[in-house]
């Protein structure tokens, strides 16, 4: 909602403010401002007279006046050839900026130079499309400025108005608040209208056959008005909050509603072919085209302005072709009407057309201020485009009452934390124009105006108490909390450990968009393509954030996302399951600002990562791995991770052609955990035991495998076989390649006996080695390397 | 007489070129060796006349005298060379870089995050969570948002099933969630991801927001300003000055926009909050005569964009190595 100052002077007198304590002080109570905007600044123009006109002496269709603006005289370029000698005209000089922005420049046009230039009208943005220079008529003093003598030195203030505060979007409404802020009088001037056209009911009725839709709907005849350009004053001041000027009739029904904050309607009375006004509730199907020019098909229970069978208007939203105001018009019908808001607010989704009109109906208008609103038009309307107005046949079908709130005073002193006597209380809410009556001690009535249809109960007069009193000087209390109260809780640490060891190993934490391209839960109305359904996995979002690394230089990247995946489950509340992953994915060097470490990002890499994680829960020896298929994997290079028959982890080289088409060259690896699974899983601390105080005895193991053996079959005999003695197996060392036969890997493990109640002996430990090397060799036909 | 000076002098002149420890043993052996020349000088001694043996005897000796105490100076010095050689060869060069495996940073909006909750943990709450998949309910009606109100234009939704289901708009539900299954005192502070249909330069359809709630006896908004001036100076340094700004939320009465100032850039508007709606209150069985509560909500995203000196906000979604740089410190 743009507001001129100037305009907003005409109700509440704001000499001797300045732009910032009207700036500030409105901030600070609730209506945000969001832009300062000077729209004429620049503008250096004075009028003129024109002294002498002669014929450009190297053109035809260009004319050289002299202009005189009493002090000075200007050599002026013009190509408007209807200008005579005594035409007063505003001449801007070079450096003049222009309404929109541009700047006059001093320019020669065919060997004449022109100091200046005769301004349009359109030039300062008072007319859409000007035909030449504009004469401005001997009603100006030559030597006076265009800015002050039109009041172009305006300052427009553009407020962010909250959905709660309709009265806001009027220069009325935001006059009664600096009113109040200020402590200065609030005058709204009240129009009279003479009656001079004969009654109302004479020449047209109006029925409300829909009065859910519509409460009230008052209407005035004008007979016989002129329907011309507005005033420049009217202009101006609709230009200023950024209003096209169209024609005194539409113009005037613009200024009110900008000034009181309902919207008018008005219609070509001639072209109401019934001469009646029915208001009714759209069945659905029935096709009309708005004023907009475009065609709109109803979807039921729009609110409908009819003359009993043709659609004149779509109530409360905008007019229909037809019954529209042209310049040949000569008999308006105005309307001032009350609609639901609810109605108003399901036609405009609905249409998907908002207006000037539907954003304050649905927001609620004043319905009680219908008559002052209509007698405003029609003053305005006989003032400026003549004609004799008719009496104003008002139906109003469903009373809106003001409300009445009780207000203790007790509670707004305790919610607000701040001392309020009810001196001051009363003063702030009858100048907000609440009318205020004291009840008991302690308490008031208080009168809701229906311009105010946010206030309905106690807080809200406590919020309107705390807003114009100020927060600033409120003094800060810290909560009287209970002790125990606070705490990250469990799971929270839990997640927040997993990102600590995956940082650890040196991945990125990343967050990518929870929405992708497919997944089990669709988004109705998605925002672009790729995002149109919930993700299931997390390994697609973290994979374009790798490709986007990849394509700035980067090739060794790590990164990780913890976050939900979503599901369609209907056992839960919502028919949607969330469930909370990890992924992390790598391509390049495990180490790359390590030069003594050249290694890539491989399968057993990531499964260490993994096996880590699984370890700090403490459940490594209950999961195992199997080789995985799943769609983003290459299935020769990709395991899960089980759990009794359910899957923790999916892990594995992710899908070569997938990577290869988001332009990533090298292998990609990742592995996706169900967190939530492992915090179900995880072990707590072991119960409490001694930490081992005698000393350990270690045996290496060197062994040929094929490669068809797994190695985890061989860790668990050996795990049998040791016993409770045996505390750690560990693979030291492995190798594959020349000296060893292509279907077979060398594998050093490390073996680590201790005791903990006594020192082992050497004789003891060699016997499970023996016992060792003997399965391993007849059960397992592992070959024997090494012993150490 | 032979002369055998020139003897010294060669001797002389190749020791003074000598550097390494094995020409010098080359050195000796060349003069004091079996077959040196100056043994050989020696051996010559029995074939000379007797009586020219004792002189001539007596002259090598001092000859032999000299080459000794000739190359144990050298002897010396080619030692002190070669333990300098030796010191260089396992010399450490103090530039040089070590191996690094550095270890992976925080995301700046969780990082903010964590501050976040670091600080109101400490300062009483809890922390909680939420669906991200709402039902319209929660999101908005127990909101005191009822259906074709202008307020839910504030927020425009992504629906997931009719108009039921939705991606939450913002962390608010928790509090009704939490609100319903509790009763007060209620100290909780719900942090996650939030969706709003609004994508460009300043925008994501998906971001972070904190949302705290207090609910307890006679809570008013200077228990709410102390908090907020609290967390503003824990969050972003001693004694920040915060200015609360009546606006409006349907869930809160009153409501504020709260902003920081900050420094050489004014005010930043950081955070919404105000008093729970009484309507909010009941909905969830609380009785708003006998509680009363104040809740806040800030984007962590925005607060990451300020202190980190992120210009584009797409920047938090692509995960780009350059934001891990500025996480990396302290």
């Amino acid at each position: 909602m743009k507001v001129s100052l100037e305009w907003l002077d005409d109700y509440v007198d704001i000499s001797g403010l300045s732009v910032n304590e009207l700036v500030e002080s409105l901030s600070l109570s609730g209506t945000s401002v969001e832009e300062v905007i000077r729209p004429w600044e620049g503008l250096d123009a004075v009028f003129g007279k024109i002294l002498e006109i002669t014929p450009h002496p190297d053109a035809d269709r260009l004319l050289v006046c002299r202009v005189g603006t009493g002090e000075n005289e200007y050599r002026l370029v013009t190509g408007d050839l209807s200008l005579k000698v005594g035409d007063v005209v505003a001449v801007a000089r070079p450096g003049s900026k222009l309404f929109g922005g541009s700047t006059v420049e001093a320019r020669t046009i065919r060997g004449v130079e022109s100091q200046g230039t005769m301004l349009s009208l359109e030039e300062l943005g008072l007319e859409i499309k000007s035909k030449g220079v504009w004469k401005a008529g001997p009603s100006f003093k030559v030597g006076v400025g265009v800015k002050e003598e039109l009041g172009l030195d305006d300052v427009v203030l553009d407020l962010e108005i909250t959905p709660n505060r309709p009265d806001e979007l009027s220069h009325i409404g935001v006059a009664r608040e600096i009113s109040v802020l200020f402590k200065r009088p609030l005058n709204v001037p009240k129009a009279h209208v003479e009656v001079d056209g004969g009654e109302f009911r004479r020449c047209s009725r109006i029925v409300i056959e829909d009065s859910d839709g519509c409460y009230r709907y008052a209407g005035t005849i004008v007979h016989g008005i002129e329907v011309y350009p507005s005033p420049l004053w009217l202009r101006k001041r609709l230009v200023a909050v950024g209003v096209r000027p169209i024609n005194s009739v539409v113009d005037i029904t613009n200024y009110v509603m900008l000034e009181y904050g309902h919207p008018i309607h008005a219609f070509d009375f001639d072209r109401i072919p019934r001469k009646t006004i029915v208001v009714k509730r759209a069945k659905g199907g029935e096709r009309v085209e708005l004023l907009d020019e475009r065609q709109y098909t109803l979807e039921g229970g729009e609110v409908l302005i009819t003359d009993g069978e043709e659609i004149l208007a779509l109530g409360g939203i905008m007019g229909a072709m037809g019954s529209g105001v042209e310049e040949r018009t000569k008999n308006v019908l105005v309307e001032v009407a009350y609609f639901n808001p609810v109605r108003i607010r399901r036609a405009s989704k609905s249409l998907k057309l908002v207006t000037d009109a539907s954003y304050r109906f649905e927001r609620g208008v004043d319905p009680n201020d219908t008559l002052d609103v209509m007698d405003r038009v029609v003053s305005l309307l006989k003032e400026i485009s003549g004609g004799s107005s008719t009496t104003t046949e008002d139906v109003y079908v469903k009373q809106v009452e003001s409300k009445k709130v009780v207000l203790r005073l007790d509670r707004a002193r305790e919610r607000l934390g701040m001392e309020i006597t009810e001196e001051e209380a009363r003063e702030i809410l009858t100048a907000l124009g609440f009318d205020v009556a004291k009840k008991e001690e302690g308490k008031l009535i208080v009168v809701v105006p229906t311009f105010r249809p946010d206030v309905t109960q106690e807080c809200d007069l406590i919020e309107e108490i705390g807003r114009i009193h100020g927060y600033e000087d409120l003094q800060p209390t810290p909560p009287k909390i209970q002790s125990g109260l606070g705490g990250f809780g469990p799971f929270w640490k839990f997640k927040e450990a997993v990102s600590h060891i995956l940082r650890s190993f040196g991945f990125n934490e990343g967050v990518t968009f929870s929405m992708v391209d497919f997944g089990d839960v669709e988004i109705q109305n998605p925002l672009t393509s790729e995002m149109t359904h919930l993700r299931s996995t997390l390994v697609f979002g973290l994979l374009q954030s790798l490709a986007y690394n990849w394509r700035q230089g980067e090739r060794n990247i790590r990164l990780f996302e913890q976050g939900r995946v979503f599901f369609k489950d209907e056992s839960t509340e919502t028919g949607v399951k969330e469930r909370t992953h990890v992924c992390f994915m790598a391509t390049g060097r495990v180490a790359p600002e390590d030069y003594g470490d050249k290694r890539e990002f491989d399968l057993l890499y990531l499964k260490g990562v993994l096996e880590e994680i699984l370890h700090w829960a403490g459940i490594t020896h209950e999961v195992t791995f199997e080789v995985g298929d799943s769609k983003w994997q290459d299935e020769t290079k990709s395991l899960i991770a089980v759990h009794n028959g359910r899957k923790l982890a999916e892990l594995g080289r992710v899908d070569p052609t997938l990577v290869d088409r988001l332009d990533v060259k090298d292998a990609v690896y990742a592995c996706e955990l169900d967190l939530e699974l492992l915090w179900e899983l995880k072990r707590g601390p072991k119960p409490h035991r001694e930490l081992p105080s005698f000393p350990s005895i270690r045996r290496d193991l060197s062994v040929l495998v094929k490669k068809s053996q797994r190695i985890g079959d061989l860790i668990k005999t050996i795990r049998e076989i040791g016993g409770e003695m045996l505390e750690r197996v560990q693979v030291e060392d492995l190798y594959e390649g020349k000296g060893i036969p292509r279907d077979a890997r060398s594998v050093l493990l490390s073996l680590t006996f201790r005791h903990l109640e006594r020192t082992l002996t050497d004789e003891e430990v060699n016997e499970l080695m023996q016992e060792i090397v003997k399965v391993l060799q007849s059960e397992h036909s592992v070959q024997i390397r090494g012993l150490s | 007489m032979e002369d055998l000076s020139g003897i010294v002098d060669e001797l002389r002149e190749t020791l003074n070129s000598c550097n390494s420890l094995q020409e010098l043993n080359e050195i000796r052996a060349r003069f004091l060796g079996k077959k040196g020349k100056i043994t050989s000088l020696m051996k010559r001694i029995s074939s000379l006349p007797p009586q020219e043996r004792p002189a001539f005897g007596k002259r090598v000796n001092e000859l032999k005298a000299t080459a000794e105490s000739l190359i144990q100076q050298a002897q010396q010095r080619v030692n002190k060379l070669e333990a300098e050689r030796k010191l260089l060869e396992r010399a450490v060069d103090p530039t040089f870089p070590g191996p690094k495996r550095p270890v992976g940073s925080e995301h700046p909006s969780l990082k903010v995050i964590r501050e976040i909750l670091e600080a109101l943990v400490s300062m009483g709450f809890e922390v909680v969570e939420g669906p991200e998949v709402e039902t319209v309910y929660y999101n908005f009606e127990a909101l005191n948002t009822p259906a074709w109100h202008p307020s839910r234009d504030m927020q425009d939704t992504f629906y997931v099933r009719g108009e039921e289901l939705l991606l939450r708009s913002h962390t608010s539900p928790v509090q009704v969630r939490v609100m319903e299954k509790r009763t007060p005192p209620i100290m909780v502070v719900s942090p996650g991801r939030v969706y709003r249909r609004d994508y460009d330069a300043t925008h994501l359809p998906m971001f972070h927001q904190i949302e705290g709630l207090y609910v307890d006896r006679h809570v008013s908004v200077a228990h709410l300003k102390w908090t907020l001036m609290e967390l503003a100076s824990r969050v972003f340094g001693e004694k920040k000055r915060i200015r609360m700004r009546p606006s409006f939320f349907p869930f809160t009465e009153p409501s504020f926009e709260v902003d920081v100032w900050f420094e050489g850039k004014g005010w930043f508007e950081i955070l919404g909050s105000g008093m729970v709606h009484p309507n909010v209150l009941k909905n969830v069985g609380c009785d708003p005569e006998e509680w009363s509560g104040f809740a806040f909500g800030l984007g962590p995203d925005r607060v990451a964009m300020i202190r980190y000196g992120i210009g584009d906000i797409r920047s938090l979604v692509r995960n780009e190595s350059s934001i891990y740089q500025v996480t990396k410190h302290l």
